[in-house]
């Protein structure tokens, strides 16, 4: 068990995560049809990384792997808003909705990898890492 | 002191540049404003105008704007690294 966390704390994050998720997705998902989008949605997501630091800061997320998402997930979007919202392949590969959503999903988690990279980049470099 | 004197300065800025938006008086209709409401449903088949916006009609923007994002992502995790204890190239 780690020192400094108290059971409290844990609990109540766990508490509050599935609510955050649970937002972070609604906004993502209705990003076409209601207020949000990818990168509102990406942010709140963001705050999950951010909370569960706050209960369990001797296990941060790898910060190789968020960085890797994070550019592959840019590469992504890049090809497919190239491929079917430059050039308007839309209505008859895919449903014009369906590339709002799939833009909206890339967006949110390229912006949720990154805000929790850069958090996490700032709670190690506080820590002398 | 200095970061006194630094804060009251953004202060200043920002009430000045508030100040100066809150008198101007910026269209908020328009025939732009118009023909996105009307057309985003058909167009792109989103309700919400403002994904028809920046998913279809100014995605170049939004790609822009997310290669911003990576780019001082990028710069951020760049410098905040302790020059003593780098053991990654």
């Amino acid at each position: 068990m780690s020192r400094d966390t108290s059971s409290i704390l844990t609990m109540g994050v766990g508490l509050i995560h599935p609510f955050i998720l649970l937002f972070g997705v609604y906004l993502i998902a209705g990003g076409a049809h209601t207020p949000g989008g990818g990168f509102q949605g990406g942010a709140v997501l963001a705050t999950v990384f951010m909370s569960r630091y706050i209960a369990l800061p001797h296990h941060p997320p790898d910060e190789q792997v968020l960085k890797l998402v994070e550019k592959l997930f840019f590469l992504l979007l890049l090809l497919f808003a190239s491929l079917f919202g430059v050039y308007h392949l839309m209505p008859s590969v895919l449903p014009r909705v369906t590339y709002l959503f799939i833009a909206n999903v890339i967006i949110g988690v390229k912006v949720c990898c990154g805000l929790s990279l850069v958090f996490q980049r700032f709670v190690g470099y506080e820590s002398g890492e | 002191m200095r970061r006194t004197v630094i804060a009251l300065l953004i202060l200043l800025l920002f009430l000045g540049v508030a100040f100066l938006l809150s008198t101007q008086k910026a269209p908020v209709t328009g025939p732009l404003m118009d023909l996105c409401l009307e057309r985003a449903l058909t167009d792109t088949g989103a309700r919400n105008a403002v994904a028809a916006i920046y998913l279809d009609y100014r995605v170049f923007d939004t790609i822009l704007e997310a290669l911003l994002l990576l780019i001082s992502i990028i710069a951020v995790v760049h410098f905040a690294q302790r020059e003593d204890t780098h053991h990654e190239p």
